[in-house]
């Protein structure tokens, strides 16, 4: 069985090292790229090569189901809980209703936030989402340097992505320390409020073709290579499954 | 070597992307071993999976199932799912259902089964204790303690709270439709009717389940009147972001489509129904109204037909139709008694007793607003509890009787004031009607101070500065106060040509200056047809004339109110012509 091998991804990576790094103006970084050509394993790769004293957060959307009360919740937890978000507590603060009642309809698990986010109008929700997307960013602003990476953003919900793309890359944009890598098959479109660097992923070349067959014992003749991979444009999760396919065959179709 | 050439001719020769795509992906399958085969194509069905999903899926490999989901976990196409263990990346999942779907029918199904038996007996057992837990802290109120306590629980059990959350519940559902279809729909209608009428409803739980849902349905495994549902939820969620002509395509596709659903069908009239009484399309919205009436009459459904009269009722009512939205509010009184349906019960005498209050007929409303109160009261509805004691507090006041009508402004004070001591949502509501009922009772200072409560909490909604500008414009000697707000109402709403006009009047009115930009504004806004507001520009305008043709006109709209004619500031210019009287009629004594 081959073992998955990050896959050759080293301008992007040297375009987030630059970016953690405070060597480039914008601190938002968007990945754009069609099914299988690896952003998962790329953002993964950014979660690993980060520097160490940076805080860190990643949210897959994978599965849909996220809220915006539940990407809160979820930031909150995975950036160290209550303690650390005192701004967020005060606005929630008084917010008592009980929200669970499995008895009826199975909405057991739901947080405060849920409840604090639930107004009798769309628009009583925005007032609420936007202040609390201020004690939010007061919170986060004071724990330093912090990475948050979102990986298919083209699942979020449209409320969740609407305010990903709106209030929050804005307030982002306004918070030195804060630095944000959004993947997807689609990610946010441009906004006169913030900057980015938006780096579609295209199709990996031969070369790195040749390096993976060679790390992962696969005999195979670059003929084949080359042009499976001229078949498939580089598609790296196609191509795996090509080589990976041809090598469990033990080189014979 | 000569076969490996031949694979790529063929590779070559695809027609499309998924053929190419699924001619590697099948080829690397195809090399496994066989149990690890099976588990592959198995593991596809769910969206997620970990060593009990995949024993669940393949009860004849369960002794081997730890060290297959190792090896299944090395495959290129298998990635890491966040609390939930693993999957099958989704390029290669649909290709492995479209080629299970298509080739193994049969399989797919059982597959299904399987799961539906495990997410059953899961949602099942931890529901039970979850529930167990949950006693607990009823009894206790939910103190902030207790609550406190509970969400320790929570994060300290994230296996049972995965098991019992809403994506699990969706899950078991996807699965459900496909292993048994009946009871698969009956589920999943169930289910988006929950997630609609929760307290705490979100778009996303409906949009996640209505998404999983469309998979089955791009891919033609199901079919029939649950993707008519699944539509007609889709135009639910456009509908509450205000997204009227999404919503109106899909109402109007689920019509067309004519599903063998009675419920459906109607379901789809009424909303969109209200979709055109939005867009101010009455005669469409009152069609729809009267088909989805028809509809929930035949399929014997109470609450429809109730739903669809108070429906007509509010339509006819907007267009001051008073004697037909009478009628269709008395015939929906019974319909909704009958099913208990209080809320809709009191809101039905609520609106009678606004008929009879604009008919004059005052006791009748009194009567009405009583029984609607007192049904608010019971079912813990404050604010319209304290509404309805607004207005029997007016009418007693009306026939001077200012003890009795102080007691009912009292007790309404009293409900918004719990309201909005309880910190709720609706405390924005109780501000503003608590500053509408200071208002009416002359107290003004108190009046101002909740109106800017309601203003702090709401400030983009520029309704809610209605009241204060309103106050200031009509109950002071301070108009000019009112020009901050109706400039915060024009940011708001560029084309507000009311606060333009507004603006225009009160600067008139002060200043003795016309402020040419609001003027431009308020005629570049202001609809064609809308004969009062007209008049009220050319009279600021000082076009005499024009204003008088434009008065005429508005008298036979069926909204026009003489008396308030007589008080619009807007029309303090024309009033002392004798052209005003003949239009408008006689001064009012009061």
């Amino acid at each position: 069985m081959t073992r998955q091998t990050p896959i050759d991804r080293e301008e992007e990576l040297q375009i987030f090292k630059e970016m953690v790094s405070g060597k480039t103006e914008e601190r938002i970084l968007l990945i754009e790229a069609q099914s299988g050509m690896g952003k998962t394993v790329l953002l993964g790769e950014f979660g690993f090569c980060k520097p160490k004293k940076i805080a860190f957060a990643k949210i897959d959307f994978k599965g849909g189901n996220t809220s915006i009360a539940e990407l809160f919740s979820r930031l909150r937890d995975k950036l160290g809980g209550d303690s650390k978000f005192p701004n967020l507590g005060k606005e929630l603060k008084g917010i008592l209703t009980p929200t669970i009642d499995i008895s009826t309809n199975l909405m057991f698990g739901k947080n405060q936030i849920e409840a604090y986010l639930t107004g009798s109008d769309e628009q009583e929700r925005q007032i609420r989402l936007s202040a609390l997307t201020d004690a939010f960013f007061a919170d986060i602003r004071a724990l330093g340097k912090l990475l948050l990476i979102f990986d298919t953003y083209e699942k979020s919900d449209e409320s969740v992505k609407k305010w990903l793309s709106d209030s929050f890359l804005s307030r982002a944009q306004n918070s030195p320390n804060v630095f944000v890598v959004i993947g997807g098959q689609t990610v946010p479109e441009d906004n006169l409020e913030w900057d980015c660097i938006r780096k579609p992923l295209k199709g990996i070349p031969h070369s790195h073709w040749y390096k993976y067959v060679e790390n992962n014992g696969i005999i195979i003749h670059v003929e084949y290579i080359r042009a499976c991979c001229d078949i498939y444009d580089g598609h790296p999760l196609k191509m795996k499954n090509y080589l990976d396919g041809y090598h469990l065959k033990g080189g014979r179709a | 070597m000569n076969t490996e050439r031949e694979f790529l001719r063929k590779l070559t020769k695809a027609k499309t992307e998924d053929e190419k795509t699924w001619l590697t992906t099948k080829r690397l399958i195809d090399s496994l071993p066989e149990d690890l085969q099976t588990v592959v194509y198995s593991a596809a069905i769910p969206h997620w999976f970990d060593e009990k999903i995949l024993r669940a899926l393949n009860p004849e490999l369960s002794r081997k199932i730890k060290r297959l989901y190792s090896q299944l976990k090395e495959l290129p196409f298998v990635e890491k799912y966040e609390n939930r263990g693993h999957n099958i990346h989704e390029l290669t999942r649909r290709l492995l259902l479209m080629h299970l779907w298509k080739k193994q029918n049969v399989k797919y199904r059982s597959l299904s089964k399987n799961l539906v038996k495990f997410y059953k007996a899961s949602l099942n057992s931890n529901v039970k204790i979850a529930e167990k837990k949950l006693i607990k802290h009823k009894e206790q109120n939910f103190s902030k303690k207790s609550i406190k306590e509970l969400n320790r629980w929570i994060n300290a059990n994230p296996e049972i709270v995965n098991a019992i959350s809403l994506a699990s519940q969706n899950e078991y559902l996807y699965h459900l439709v496909i292993a048994q279809p009946k009871l698969g729909v009956d589920g999943i209608r169930r289910q988006f009717w929950i997630y609609h009428n929760s307290s705490i409803f979100s778009h996303a739980e409906l949009s996640a389940l209505i998404e999983l849902i469309d998979e089955h349905i791009v891919s033609n495994r199901i079919k029939g009147s649950i993707i008519g549902w699944n539509k007609f939820f889709k135009g639910i969620i456009y509908f509450y972001k205000n997204d009227l002509n999404n919503a109106t395509n899909c109402f109007l596709e689920v019509i067309k489509n004519e599903y063998p659903d009675k419920l459906l069908n109607a379901d789809a009239r009424f909303r969109l129904g209200h979709v055109y009484t939005k867009l101010s399309k009455t005669t469409k919205a009152r069609r729809y109204f009267n088909d989805a009436l028809l509809l929930y009459r035949a399929a014997k459904n109470k609450f429809g037909e109730a739903n669809c009269k108070y429906s007509l009722g509010e339509l006819h009512k907007s267009l001051s139709e008073l004697s037909k939205a009478k009628a269709f509010f008395e015939q929906c009184l019974p319909l909704y008694h009958d099913i208990k349906k209080r809320s809709g019960e009191a809101n039905s005498l609520y609106s009678l007793g606004e008929i009879h209050k604009s008919l004059s007929e005052f006791h009748k409303a009194r009567v009405y607003f009583e029984e609607a109160r007192d049904i608010y009261r019971d079912l813990k509805d404050k604010i319209n509890e304290a509404n309805c004691a607004t207005i029997i507090g007016d009418i007693y006041a009306e026939f001077s009787e200012l003890s009795e009508a102080n007691l009912h402004y009292e007790n309404a004070e009293a409900a918004y004031r719990q309201v909005i001591k309880l910190n709720r949502s609706d405390r924005v509501l109780a501000y503003y009607n608590l500053g509408f009922l200071l208002k009416k009772l002359k107290r003004y200072e108190e009046a101002e101070e909740a109106y800017r409560k309601s203003i702090e909490i709401d400030s983009s909604n520029s309704s809610r500065y209605v009241g204060l500008i309103d106050l200031f414009r009509f109950h002071t000697d301070k108009p000019g106060k009112a020009l901050p707000l109706l400039e915060k109402q024009i940011e708001i709403n560029p084309k507000d040509f009311e606060a333009n006009l507004a603006i225009a009047s009160i600067s008139k009115q002060i200043n003795k200056k016309l402020l040419k930009e609001n003027i431009d504004k308020a005629r570049q806004f202001l609809p064609k047809n809308d004969w009062y507001d007209l008049a009220c520009l050319e009279s600021i305008c000082d076009n005499f004339d024009l204003a008088f043709e434009y008065l005429e006109k508005a008298t036979h709209d069926n909204g026009f109110d003489s008396s308030w004619a007589w008080n619009d500031p807007d029309l303090q210019w024309i009033r002392d012509d004798p052209r005003f009287t003949k239009i408008v009629g006689a001064k009012p004594l009061l």
